[in-house]
């Protein structure tokens, strides 16, 4: 069973406290962040990600520092941003040729993968087509292909259905339940549905603090028991804690 | 990785922007700089290097004592047709024309005492006539010769890395995005500003070896730079050293210009601070000769000389410091850190 641990890291922006002594653990499945825009939810997917470093604090991969263990670490990471940006002028294929070729794999594997990959975003009939010439969810498809294609053990995705039709949502709600059965995975987003649909676990962030951490049962009996089996409990409980809606 | 780097570095657009940015400003100096860097009209100053390039070197000596003759005499004949003017004795048509003719003297007087002086120590020293004949004093500075392929270099510092701000997420999380992915950018960069410096300074040389040199291991001719020699050379050995400085001048900008890749996090950015990093020392350079021939002058009188070697071996430092300061800023600024 693989284990992401945060131990008491902090973040700070010259006047601003992005993260404040956080201290997590993520387990095997879904785990879902919540929180509104400036909560730290971002900051945190890059501090795991080993793109920025903490202030203070450690990220644990299986108890040993992420930023100690370099290559090691990201041979097993699969990072999606808020904003796909891939290369326009390459192809879908070229650019999954490339990631691939970024990612360590084999370039025969590759080659093999991409067709799947393709079909799995539903992208297969867009293999030759210039990443440039993609709308905004076909591009974000890619970006979810391009994350999994080294089957990852620890996987991030920030905002990964924005720009999603809904049919484009299921998939890529299969898509991570069928990663979650073998990765930890994370995901930041405010589409709640989504959130209820999927998490395992989920964390409600605000103002870089930890307000709550739980199952998506466990938090709609605690803190909004009258909308039990209510489909919009957790927004509910998203409004108490942070007074907004979706 | 090298080819994946390449791919991205060059395509269709890239080349038509560095050729485009190139002639834009090859045309720009010949326009604005000539003038400049001699200090003189450079109108004025083009049209008598093109008349002078017409004709042999016995016929461009006669053309200049016939130019210095016709000018000195209308200059020197300004009062005397005044008072002529006057006194009634010459038609207000005949003065105009005279005026017509004394201001385009004033106007090319000051350019022609430059290339009066030019040809004149061409004259007194034979040896200088060796560089005059084949055009290599041009090859000693970069305003007009090795510009363009500046220009080149620059456009192409602009692809390497900032166009991969967008993408960075995605790369620094790969296995490979970091230290290799950086390793294989520089790679490809000095990859393609090698082979376009090569192909630069070899047709250059080309067209150099094309022109009748004569016994390359005689003795060459002395630079007309601020420097003078202070032993023997050989012609060979003079364009060797010429070549060789300017490609390490080329190697130093490449360097230069990938450091300010990593630094820049936007074109404009990168652009203007390129520019700047290029110009600035052009523009010092273009007068620090004239500075420097009134020292030397000194110098000569004195019967000093300034060895060369020194200039050689502070050139070899400096670029070199530079190249290494250079990789290593562009890798500290990188977010393509070490592991």
């Amino acid at each position: 069973m693989n284990e992401l641990t945060l131990q008491n890291v902090t973040k700070k922006y010259r006047q601003k406290t992005a993260l404040d002594g956080v201290s997590l653990s993520f387990k095997t499945g879904i785990n879902a962040l919540l929180g509104p825009n400036g909560s730290g939810k971002t900051t945190m997917m890059n501090i795991i990600a080993d793109l920025i470093s903490a202030t203070s604090g450690s990220v644990l991969w299986n108890g040993a520092s992420v930023s100690k263990l370099g290559e090691k670490y990201r041979e097993i990471l699969g990072f999606m941003p808020q904003n796909v940006s891939l290369y326009k002028r390459f192809s879908a294929a070229e650019n999954l040729r490339y990631f691939g070729t970024l990612k360590g794999l084999n370039a025969s594997k590759t080659e093999l993968e991409i067709p799947r990959l393709l079909e799995k975003v539903n992208l297969a009939d867009c293999a030759d087509k210039k990443f440039g010439s993609f709308s905004g969810g076909m591009k974000q498809r890619l970006g979810i292909a391009v994350t999994i294609m080294n089957d990852p053990k620890l996987v991030i995705f920030d905002e990964p259905t924005a720009g999603l039709d809904p049919k484009e949502r299921m998939r890529f709600r299969d898509i991570l339940r069928e990663l979650s059965e073998s990765a930890v995975v994370i995901l930041s987003t405010h589409i709640v549905s989504d959130v209820e649909a999927l998490a395992d676990n989920i964390i409600l962030l605000k103002n870089g603090k930890i307000c709550e951490n739980g199952s998506a049962d466990e938090l709609r009996e605690k803190y909004a028991p009258e909308a039990s089996g209510d489909k919009s409990a957790l927004e509910m409980l998203y409004m108490n804690f942070f007074g907004e809606t979706e | 990785m090298i080819k994946w780097e390449l791919r991205k570095l060059i395509n269709v657009i890239t080349a038509l922007s560095a050729a485009a940015l190139c002639v834009g400003w090859f045309f720009v100096c010949k326009l604005l700089f000539v003038g400049e860097y001699e200090g003189i009209n450079g109108a004025i100053y083009r049209n008598y290097i093109a008349e002078l390039s017409d004709l042999s070197f016995g016929e461009q000596s006669e053309f200049i004592e016939k130019e210095d003759a016709k000018i000195a005499e209308t200059l020197s004949a300004e009062t005397e047709m005044r008072d002529k003017y006057f006194l009634g004795e010459i038609s207000d048509d005949d003065y105009l024309d005279y005026l017509d003719r004394l201001e385009s003297c004033k106007a090319k007087s000051e350019t022609f005492a430059y290339i009066k002086h030019k040809y004149t120590r061409i004259c007194e020293d034979p040896r200088l006539k060796f560089t005059y004949d084949l055009e290599l004093e041009g090859h000693l500075t970069t305003m007009t010769a090795d510009f363009p392929l500046i220009i080149m270099l620059l456009i192409f510092g602009c692809f390497v890395i900032i166009p991969e701000i967008p993408t960075e997420s995605f790369i620094l999380t790969c296995k490979n995005g970091r230290r290799k992915t950086f390793a294989a950018k520089l790679a490809a960069y000095f990859i393609v500003c090698g082979v376009m410096i090569a192909a630069f300074n070899f047709a250059e040389l080309s067209a150099l070896f094309s022109k009748n040199l004569g016994d390359l291991n005689a003795p060459a001719a002395s630079m007309e730079a601020f420097e003078e020699l202070d032993r023997d050379i050989t012609s060979l050995g003079l364009i060797v050293r010429i070549f060789a400085f300017r490609l390490l001048g080329e190697i130093t900008i490449c360097a230069m210009f990938f450091a300010l890749s990593s630094l820049c996090r936007n074109h404009i950015a990168y652009f203007c601070s390129a520019v700047s990093l290029v110009m600035i020392p052009a523009f010092f350079a273009s007068f620090i000769p004239k500075f420097l021939r009134g020292v030397t002058v000194f110098y000569t009188l004195s019967g000093k000389s300034i060895p060369i070697e020194k200039t050689e071996l502070a050139v070899i430092f400096g670029a070199t410091a530079w190249i290494a300061a250079s990789f290593i800023t562009a890798k500290s600024k990188s977010r393509m850190n070490a592991d």
